[in-house]
């Protein structure tokens, strides 16, 4: 467990409305967490500013800035700088796993996802690193 | 989590699910054009990535909504897509069979849709209907699984939302979870059948408001018709089915509730009085505009638009029978009705007055309840004239001339705002050889399917026409080429897939159609090259949709 912290608060960024409605359902209402639900990685860095999540969630894919960008921007915030991350994507190549450790990430979980067991999982990566 | 949270979760879930399954058909049509964009040549990049990018969308979402293996699919889909983008030489044949690929993934949400895969706990399967859906949302209790496939498949084509249960409990619990726009039972009349039409009576009493309720049956007698009215039938249909029917019973079911209130001009110089009837009126769900002084009457009828006058006969300056004769000279506003509210109780002034302009009298005093009941109808009346004056009486569509001046309307209205807007002319394929074969009966009712499938597909604000024999008109604002040509040709596939029968006989009809769009030239020719698109779609084979070239 990170700093011997429970986990509460997830800053959480995903461009589809419907995979974002379903991770809310999965973290927020069966995970029990406070979720700050973002819809591009500009609106993440913006939620950044005024709240600090135990930990952030981020879609690979997305236009404009994609997950990866949004973690390194995120990072060059003061607050941001050491906030764990994990990546959710449906790219789970080796080289790519990788480049996203080298960002910081905790883990990736791979898409699709299970959205009932979504939560355990999260708090299972949560608890072991 | 309490057993009660966990169901409240479980249904949430299956919502998210149900809503996410009626997005995946747009999703596919979207993936079909990609790929038919390709052609044979493979290398266009732009389209590549789009495609590569719809395909990783799809195979990281579906899964994750129970479609798990519309998303191994498209998942083997992806990766063929992200070779080509990685330069991988394409061979021709190898487009072609990506493109049936693409295609068969439509077989994997229909299987899904009945039974998400993944997720066993969920106890009943039934698909909840989200608020704020366009698209109208139907169960159906139908026991033959080959019937209600049929049925499914042609109120789908025809934008409908259907949801099958073959138990009854089912779909009561479907009901009261969410409520339908309408219910359709095939109803058995046998003594221990639980579909019979009491049932439905039952269900409809729990019912804060009536369901509409359409039976399907194998019955055609006056006991069996009187069971369904007393289960509250707004439609009953008689085995085998004709769809386009039940359609426009479905459709004209859906227009009554969408009615927008009576407009109703109250000329009355006590404006005391005036003012008593505006709110009995407007109580009564009516939009009511009230003038004290006469000489105000035009500038209203301009800009409110009255579908009828309430006329006191003694006003100041001038009688109210010249009032009505004043109206009645403009002739776009014959189709008013203008009833006199007078206390003048002369039954020979009374019939003089309704002589000069006036369609009706009523007298004063009357009751609330009367004078409701009494501007109803009238109103009524004068809207359903209006309606047959600008509406195509067997399709109730535009008529030649009024789609025209809509065309015009929406062009202009077009190039002020500087938007995009596309005219489509739609012709039937070889309508004679359907008309000769089947007669004229069949004829109409497949120009009526066609006017449904056009009424229900296109938005409120497209301008939809009956412009000659089988030939159809449509406006689309804020809508281009490339977006027209989408549409109309997913309406063109779902028309081919809408089975006629006749004569113990079954048969398709295949449209053509040619778009042309406000970049193509100057409005008033839109028409003309929209034609033109068409003749080229017909030269080249029918059943396509041609632009401008």
């Amino acid at each position: 467990m990170i700093a011997n912290r429970p986990l509460n608060t997830i800053l959480y960024v995903e461009d589809e409305p419907d995979i974002r409605a379903i991770v809310e359902l999965a973290l927020q209402t069966i995970g029990g967490f406070t979720l700050i639900s973002c819809a591009s990685g500009k609106e993440a860095l913006a939620a950044a500013g005024t709240q600090i999540p135990d930990l952030i969630v981020l879609d690979v894919m997305m236009p404009e800035m994609d997950g990866p960008e949004t973690l390194r921007q995120l990072r060059k915030m003061p607050s941001m700088a050491k906030i764990p991350a994990i990546f959710m994507t449906a790219k789970v190549q080796p080289d790519e796993i990788i480049e996203y450790r080298a960002l910081g990430a905790l883990d990736v979980i791979p898409k699709p996802f299970d959205p009932l067991g979504l939560a355990q999982r999260i708090n299972d990566i949560w608890q072991q690193a | 989590m309490s057993s009660e949270t966990e169901l409240s979760v479980l249904e949430q879930l299956q919502k998210l699910r149900c809503e996410y399954a009626k997005k995946l058909p747009d999703v596919l049509t979207k993936l079909e054009h990609l790929s038919d964009s390709l052609g044979a040549s493979v290398a266009q990049p732009e389209a590549l990535q789009s495609l590569y990018q719809e395909l990783h969308k799809l195979a990281g979402s579906a899964g994750s909504f129970g479609f798990d293996e519309l998303s191994v699919k498209a998942r083997e889909q992806e990766l063929i897509v992200k070779k080509w983008l990685a330069g991988d030489p394409v061979a021709a044949a190898a487009a072609i069979d990506f493109g049936a690929a693409i295609r068969e993934l439509r077989d994997y949400t229909t299987n899904a849709q009945q039974a998400p895969a993944s997720d066993a706990p969920i106890g009943h399967t039934q698909v909840a209907h989200l608020a704020g859906s366009e698209r109208n949302l139907i169960y159906l209790l139908e026991d033959d699984l080959d019937l209600a496939a049929e049925l499914t498949m042609a109120l789908t084509n025809f934008g409908y939302w259907v949801e099958h249960y073959v138990a009854l409990a089912d779909a009561e619990k479907a009901v009261n979870n969410i409520r339908p726009d309408f219910l359709i039972v095939d109803v058995m009349f046998s003594g221990e059948a639980r579909t019979g039409p009491e049932s439905i009576a039952a269900l409809q009493k729990q019912a804060e408001v009536p369901l509409a309720v359409v039976f399907i049956s194998a019955r055609d007698d006056f006991d069996a018709y009187l069971a369904a009215v007393r289960a509250g039938a707004v439609g009953y249909f008689v085995k085998p089915l004709d769809i386009p029917q039940l359609v426009n019973c479905l459709e004209s079911q859906l227009k009554l509730a969408q009615r927008s209130p009576y407009r109703v001009l109250i000329v009355d110089d006590d404006a005391m009085l005036a003012s008593h009837y505006q709110a009995v009126l407007e109580s009564a769900g009516m939009r009511v505009e009230v003038i004290t002084d006469p000489r105000n009457v035009l500038d209203s009828m301009r800009r409110f638009h009255p579908e009828l006058v309430l006329l006191d006969l003694n006003l100041p300056d001038c009688r109210g029978y010249e009032v009505a004769q004043l109206i009645r000279l403009n002739p776009d506003w014959l189709r008013v009705a203008i009833a006199y509210l007078s206390s003048e109780s002369d039954e020979q002034a009374q019939a003089n007055a309704v002589g000069y302009g006036g369609d009706d009298f009523l007298t004063k005093p009357i009751s609330d309840l009367r004078l409701v009941s009494a501007v109803c109808v009238r109103a009524a009346r004068s809207r359903q004239l209006s309606e047959a004056i600008d509406q195509d009486s067997l399709t109730g569509l535009l008529t030649h001339a009024r789609i025209k001046d809509q065309v015009n309307i929406e062009l202009q209205r077009a190039k002020r705002l500087g938007k995009p807007a596309s005219v489509a002319m739609i012709d039937l394929d070889h309508f004679k050889k359907v008309n000769d074969t089947y007669g004229h009966a069949i004829g109409d009712r497949v120009i009526r399917a066609l006017a449904q499938l056009l009424r229900q597909r296109l938005r409120q604000t497209d301008g939809i026409g009956r412009y000659g024999g089988e030939e159809f008109v449509v406006i689309l604002p804020d809508c281009d080429t490339a977006a027209a040509k989408l549409i109309l040709d997913d309406l063109r596939e779902s028309f081919a897939a809408v089975t006629f029968s006749a004569k113990e006989a079954t048969f398709n009809v295949t449209l053509s159609c040619g778009i042309a769009s406000s970049g193509d030239g100057a409005v008033e020719s839109l028409l003309e090259q929209a034609d033109k698109a068409l003749y080229r779609a017909k030269a080249a084979g029918r059943n396509r949709v041609c632009t401008v070239a």
